[in-house]
């Protein structure tokens, strides 16, 4: 070795101190592997989400409140703009949900039935692929067909004794499919994928599925509704409500979220409040207002408050301590 | 994510981190290229850790990544064309500045350059591992190693001379 390799390695070893500390690594890893999963999520069901919204929207058209109404329709879920403050109305009684979702009695090969989910307030089930190919679907219950620009390359086939039609390459996304049919005069079916399908695979998983009302399994109880919000979203980890005022399907910093984590979250600044007989931290980040409450077991509840959905603290608190994590809720983790 | 998953990133965390940053100079950079990697590679966690062992598997993948990244950013990327200027120092001072001043001529060397001197002088690898890793020939290694020592033996008697020059001239 000479001297400029000499030098070298001695720059070498040193300068290897300053390299960034891993104390944190696996927890920002974490974070970094749930952000990834959510926008996957959201990719999955963006394609129904977006071809639903008009039809949603009608649906929502009937609200009693013609404020809402009028709020919503200069609202597009794919523009979102500034939503208006909405001050939070708290009234007692449980939050359901309670509407047609498909019910799969034969198993998809290839796929896992990996969740139960509300996207833009309808319910759906996911797939995954057990293969670790590129590869799931979804499968959902609308009051009317789904709207699409185009089915060229499409064929028909039957579902039991329904006509169904399998778009091998949606407009909207190229790289996904769908088989959709109308299972009653008010009902209609849809199962959309992305990745290699066989037809007949898909045809037979089909037949099974029939659409039921069922409640959905939701992640937490409710003491304190908020009245004057809808529900959006809700997984076994979350639950989002949306003023009227935002489409539903909206981006998710305009709408109240209720969350459970596996800890406490980091709460840079943050106050310790009180939550009924539970600790709990607030704090603000980036004009969202959240409050942790930890739980027995040592998760812990949030709820993001973004700044178009106006509340008092002890408002806030209120709706927090009346919320129980039920037995159907897994805490997201990374 | 699962428990020997984490369990490595526990134990080898540091270690990758410090080769990070060694290849881009920037902690930021450093840790999202590490995290990056192991994203990647918990998506295939059971083939990698019944392989060779998943750290061959993290160190190819951040490098791949770190190489992919000079070639996106090389176009905005602008290097340093002087060195600072410094004192005539006393021995621990030389010392210091001595790494320094290496330590800013490494950052300006091309990425595959830059990637063999770390492999080869901080990781001790072999020069047939170190093709492994990049995805070249042995002889490519030794020919990039051989550029990055003499140009950093070119720019170190470059400074050297100015500032002998520099000293002689100072009243």
């Amino acid at each position: 070795m000479n001297d400029v390799e000499r030098m070298l390695q001695r720059a070498l070893v040193r300068h290897a101190d300053e390299a960034p500390r891993s104390g944190q690594l696996l927890h920002r890893l974490r974070g970094r592997a749930r952000r990834r999963r959510q926008r996957q999520l959201t990719a999955l069901t963006c394609g129904l989400t977006v071809a639903l919204c008009a039809l949603v929207v009608g649906v929502q058209g009937g609200l009693a409140d013609p404020s809402e109404r009028a709020g919503q329709s200069g609202a597009s879920p794919l523009a979102p703009s500034t939503p208006a403050l909405v001050y939070l109305t708290l009234a007692p009684g449980p939050v359901t949900i309670d509407d047609y979702a498909p019910k799969p009695t034969r198993p998809m090969p290839g796929m896992k039935q990996q969740a139960t989910i509300v996207a833009a307030g309808v319910p759906m089930v996911l797939y995954a692929s057990t293969t670790g190919a590129n590869a799931g679907m979804s499968v959902q219950v609308s009051a009317a067909p789904p709207v699409r620009q185009s089915t060229a390359g499409s064929a028909s086939y039957r579902v039991r004794t329904h006509p169904a039609t399998f778009v091998p390459s949606l407009a909207s996304d190229p790289t996904k499919w769908s088989l959709c049919w109308q299972e009653k005069p008010d009902r209609w079916l849809t199962i959309e994928g992305f990745g290699p399908v066989v037809i007949d695979d898909l045809l037979t998983y089909a037949e099974g599925i029939a659409p039921v009302r069922v409640p959905f399994a939701m992640p937490f109880a409710f003491g304190l509704t908020p009245s004057n919000l809808i529900v959006d979203d809700a997984s076994a980890s979350w639950i989002t409500f949306r003023p009227g005022n935002v489409a539903p399907g909206g981006v998710a910093e305009s709408k109240l979220a209720v969350l459970l984590d596996e800890r406490l979250p980091e709460a840079p600044g943050g106050r310790s409040v009180q939550v009924g007989q539970r600790p709990g931290v607030i704090f603000t980040t980036g004009g969202t207002t959240m409050l942790s409450v930890s739980q027995r077991d040592g998760r812990a509840i949030t709820i993001q408050v973004p700044p178009n959905i106006g509340v008092t603290e002890p408002e806030l608190i209120r709706f927090a301590a009346g919320i129980r994590v039920t037995s159907a809720a897994v805490a997201g983790k990374g | 994510m699962r428990a020997n998953f984490e369990e490595f990133v526990v134990a080898r965390g540091p270690a990758l981190l410090r080769f990070a940053y060694l290849l881009t100079a920037d902690g930021y950079l450093a840790e999202d290229l590490v995290q990056e990697a192991l994203l990647r590679t918990h998506r295939r966690w059971s083939a990698v850790e019944h392989a060779d062992g998943p750290e061959p598997y993290v160190r190819k993948a951040i490098l791949h990544l770190y190489l992919s990244w000079r070639r996106r950013r090389s176009s905005t990327e602008t290097p340093v064309a002087d060195l600072p200027e410094r004192p005539v120092p006393d021995h621990l001072a030389d010392l210091f500045a001595e790494r320094d001043e290496m330590w800013l001529l490494l950052r300006q060397l091309p990425r595959s350059q830059r990637a063999v001197v770390v492999l080869r002088y901080y990781e001790d690898l072999a020069d047939a591992d170190i093709a492994n890793l990049i995805g070249c020939s042995a002889a490519t290694v030794r020919v990039h190693a051989f550029k990055a020592l003499k140009k950093l033996r070119a720019a170190l008697e470059s400074n050297t001379e100015t500032q002998l020059v520099s000293t002689e001239t100072t009243p």
